[in-house]
């Protein structure tokens, strides 16, 4: 009689752990949801053809944040200042970065971003650094962050393994990522200028 | 195909026409070569190297012969190159690569294609194949789930449903549609919502199914 009962038991067990190894969530560090910071619904349409080949680092070149209430707010006005000032249809970025190190989800891994001109759009991620890093660098907890994501990136199979780091500036005419933050990525293994 | 192309080149894509259509394509660069001239070329199997068109240095765009069938135009301020090799005949598959010229060393590969051009109007990919593929994308739940209510069937006290009706409850009719066609919130709706709920109803019963079973041994003599 105890031996359906362990057999059932361990049965729920498995499933149990099943439903909870949802895709989203494999293989990644943390990434805050959009649900989570409150965003606008997206009316974004256009798709990325994955694996992407470049991942283009930028900074919103706002005021920076370093604890999760804080980074929300930004979070929300770099979105609302996109969709509601610029009329986009959506945050720009696929996913941007707090100094509380914490990853928040833009357009995410499968839409494409308005971050660097719809040639390299088609072609890339942007992922940008909350805050304005001209003249200083980000925290590490907030780089940390990034190298895991795109290494996430890589293990969903977004990225290609041999994916290449461009600075916004190296794709665009703008100062973005900022002085600081630049120098900062091109000693990162995967910086291609 | 796409981790054969891998393993030949790095950079290499794979395009595939019908003759008489045109090539188009984009090879991004980095702001440090906006001034620098950019080269459409064949490579042939050999390893020989054909420059088919060449942006001028200084108006940028490629100086073509008319009637031409290479058209190579360098937008800087999207940093990319735009290709385009009209009316495409079968004896144009092969190799070819975007590269910066450099004053003083090897071009620089910018990007690769592979180009297959097929003849006639080759049969289009079955609209009815696509949904199947990713049918198999479906996480199994609704299989597994199955199997675990045949096992109530063992021990009938814990459970009162067959499995052909919990079958019926299991597999919602919207797993049977497309998951590419869905949009990011039905797919978030269904992952979301659908498997805690699933999984909340399973995790009662096990506790239900410790509980009684402790209580049926600590009260049998």
């Amino acid at each position: 009689m105890s031996h359906p009962c362990a057999l059932l038991a361990w049965t729920l067990l498995t499933l149990l752990g099943l439903g909870v190894a949802q895709e989203d969530l494999i293989s990644c560090g943390p990434i805050v949801p959009r649900r989570e910071w409150g965003a606008l619904a997206s009316t974004c349409e256009q798709r990325l053809n994955l694996p992407v080949r470049y991942v283009v680092v930028a900074h919103t070149a706002s005021s920076p944040c370093d604890t999760p209430a804080s980074c929300v707010r930004q979070v929300r006005n770099v979105q609302s200042y996109h969709v509601q000032k610029l009329g986009w249809c959506d945050v720009s970025y696929n996913f941007l970065i707090g100094e509380d190190g914490l990853v928040y989800e833009g357009r995410g891994w499968n839409t494409q971003g308005a971050h660097s001109g719809p040639t390299w759009n088609a072609k890339s991620i942007g992922i940008s650094f909350i805050g304005n890093y001209m003249e200083r660098a980000p925290p590490q907890r907030a780089l940390r962050a990034a190298q895991s994501l795109l290494a996430c990136g890589v293990a969903r199979g977004a990225l290609r393994p041999d994916y290449e780091v461009k600075g916004h500036r190296d794709v665009r005419d703008t100062l973005s990522p900022g002085d600081q933050l630049y120098s900062i990525i091109q000693t990162w293994p995967h910086y291609q200028g | 195909m796409l981790f054969v192309s891998e393993l030949q080149v790095a950079a290499e894509e794979k395009k595939t026409l019908k003759e008489g259509q045109t090539l188009s394509l984009d090879c991004v660069y980095t702001k440090k070569y906006s001034y620098s001239q950019k080269a459409w070329q064949r490579v042939t199997d050999g390893g020989k190297v054909e420059t088919l068109a060449i942006t001028n240095r200084t108006s940028r765009k490629s100086s073509q012969e008319p009637g031409g069938r290479y058209f190579l135009e360098d937008d800087s301020v999207s940093s990319a190159v735009r290709v385009r090799m009209t009316n495409v005949q079968v004896s144009d598959s092969g190799r070819y690569q975007c590269v910066i010229y450099l004053p003083h060393s090897d071009p620089e590969i910018l990007s690769s294609v592979h180009l297959v051009v097929t003849k006639g109007s080759s049969a289009t990919p079955v609209p009815g194949k696509t949904p199947t593929q990713n049918r198999a994308q479906i996480p199994t739940h609704p299989p597994t789930t199955t199997e675990a209510q045949n096992k109530f069937h063992t021990s009938p006290r814990i459970v009162t449903q067959g499995p052909p009706k919990s079958t019926a409850g299991v597999s919602p009719p919207g797993l049977g549609v497309n998951p590419t066609n869905m949009t990011y919130i039905t797919r978030t709706f269904v992952f979301s919502i659908v498997v805690p709920v699933v999984c909340g109803l399973l995790s009662k019963s096990l506790v239900f199914t410790v509980l009684f079973v402790v209580t049926q041994r600590s009260s049998e003599p």
